[in-house]
């Protein structure tokens, strides 16, 4: 008892053999480990979005998400993105750090997440294109700014074009708020943040 | 990182270095061992480039960095690994959650345990050149009155094969050993001349030092039923991806209610949902949940 000697321990266990068929398995750890067979599969994405879909479990579902983080394509993040719908916010939060590490692919599907009849949808693909470093995603938003109907969504537009750079911002943010006279919490979300463009 | 301009440093005999072929090299850095390289760091990374260039005989970062994607044993690119990375610490350095462990956490874990039948496992990553898990290994030793119960193993391991070379030799200066008290010293360390010290042989048999690479989920996957975890101070040279991906490792790593602690400047709660911090007097740690 004690420290034991390095030389004298017992060799790993063995580890189980993973299949896809260990998705439905009742251990956690077991299906965290089969999401990593489909890393490499063509249809690892559609398959990784249907799990996550019916997944309970928070390691799983992180496991499932950093899967798609792996893959990092078109299809993965389209298959993230159509997370941004579900009803679990758990869910949708992943979905959105998931879309924020391929940032290539995020940003090639914002006009198409931007164009969704769901306000949440546009408002996540605001608080996605905030974080992506693409200087396509200021010209979005600021093309987002110009025509978007929905005083929440502004609302999240104004914190992420505030004090920004692109050219543009600032006036999609004044012509933002002649639009939206009569909303008196929009107004103040974009007072604030032309105060950042004098702060800047 | 980026800059626009033809950015050239080193003028001298060595060959100079184009900013677009070092941002590649960062990009395929970062896709190998997880580790980001940033611009604040340009010198440094100027710097050991350069030597390794030069060590290889190649011409330019190019050559280099295509000796480096397609050699078949991986030594060269151990070798860069070796000179990316920084190894300082020292023994007991950050001695609070040592004394965390000793009189708290493995107290805990040892209450889950049969001493008849389960072992307690202590894992040090990454140990660079080996302070840490000696310390831990001395401080499980010195403050823990359950150590003779149970079989207790002390894994370390690092990315860099230089520094696990020294770990395990265990030889060290002032520098490193100016937290040891005299006591300590005299009793787990002998004199090996010029003011330095080596770790008795008993002490270092204890310690199983090896090889990996945090991104590498193969490797990773050979690390379970752990019990504790010391990664400290690993987690900042890494992405958000990349620390959710290693923080997603550990927590595989882990055996259910086993802690990990980090570095005093990083928290597993910006990281990852799946652990739970646990707040001891000595320490703020983190805990993979019980069923």
């Amino acid at each position: 008892m004690g420290l034991l000697k390095a030389g004298s321990r017992s060799a790993e266990a063995p580890a189980h053999m993973v299949t896809v068929a260990s998705l439905v398995d009742p251990d956690p750890g077991l299906r965290r480990q089969a999401v990593q067979v489909f890393v490499g599969d063509p249809g690892g994405p559609a398959r990784l979005a249907d799990l996550l879909h019916g997944e309970t479990d928070a390691s799983v579902r992180q496991a499932a998400f950093l899967a798609l983080a792996a893959i990092s394509t078109r299809a993965a993040a389209e298959a993230a993105a159509g997370l941004l719908s579900h009803p679990d916010p758990a869910l949708r939060n992943g979905a959105l750090e998931t879309l924020a590490a391929m940032p290539d692919h995020a940003a090639a599907l914002l006009d198409t997440l931007g164009r969704e009849v769901d306000p949440d949808i546009r408002s996540f693909a605001v608080l996605l294109a905030a974080d992506l470093p693409a200087p396509e995603a200021a010209a979005w938003l600021i093309a987002l700014a110009e025509r978007e109907g929905d005083a929440n969504v502004c609302a999240h537009i104004a914190e992420a074009l505030g004090g920004s750079i692109a050219a543009g911002a600032r006036a999609a943010l004044c012509a933002m708020a002649a639009r939206f006279a009569g909303e008196p919490q929009l107004q103040f979300a974009i007072e604030i943040a032309l105060r950042r463009f004098d702060d800047a | 990182m980026a800059t626009s301009s033809p950015l050239r440093a080193n003028q001298g005999a060595e060959p100079a270095l184009v900013v677009e072929d070092v941002i590649a090299f960062c990009d395929f850095f970062y896709r190998k061992t997880g580790i980001s390289l940033d611009a604040s760091r340009r010198y440094f990374i100027d710097k050991r480039l350069q030597e390794r260039i030069a060590a290889t005989g190649c011409a330019s970062l190019r050559e280099y960095l295509s000796l480096v994607k397609f050699e078949h044993d991986g030594a060269e690119m151990q070798a860069l690994i070796n000179a990316m990375t920084v190894n300082e610490t020292y023994f007991f350095r950050e001695d609070y959650q040592l004394d965390c462990l000793t009189r708290h956490m493995l107290n805990e874990i040892a209450d889950r345990k049969d001493p008849r039948r389960d072992r307690i496992r202590i894992w040090s990553i990454p140990c660079s050149t080996g302070e840490e898990p000696y310390s831990i290994a001395i401080a499980v030793l010195e403050n823990w009155s359950r150590a003779s119960d149970f079989d207790i193993e002390i894994i370390a391991s690092d990315i860099d094969s230089r520094a696990l070379a020294e770990a395990r030799e265990g030889i060290y200066g002032a520098r490193s050993m100016h937290r040891v008290t005299p006591r300590i010293r005299d009793g787990y360390f002998r004199p090996v001349g010029d003011d330095r010290w080596q770790v008795i042989a008993d002490l270092r048999e204890s310690v199983d030092f090896g090889l990996i690479n945090v991104s590498d989920p193969l490797a990773m996957a050979r690390m379970r039923r752990i019990d504790v975890i010391f990664c400290r101070n690993l987690l900042i040279y890494f992405d958000d991806l990349s620390r959710r991906r290693a923080a997603d490792l550990f927590y595989d790593a882990l055996n259910p209610g086993g802690f990990i602690a980090l570095g005093h400047s990083e928290s597993m709660s910006r990281v990852s949902a799946l652990f739970s911090p646990r707040k001891f007097p000595e320490a703020l740690v983190h805990q993979r949940p019980l069923p």
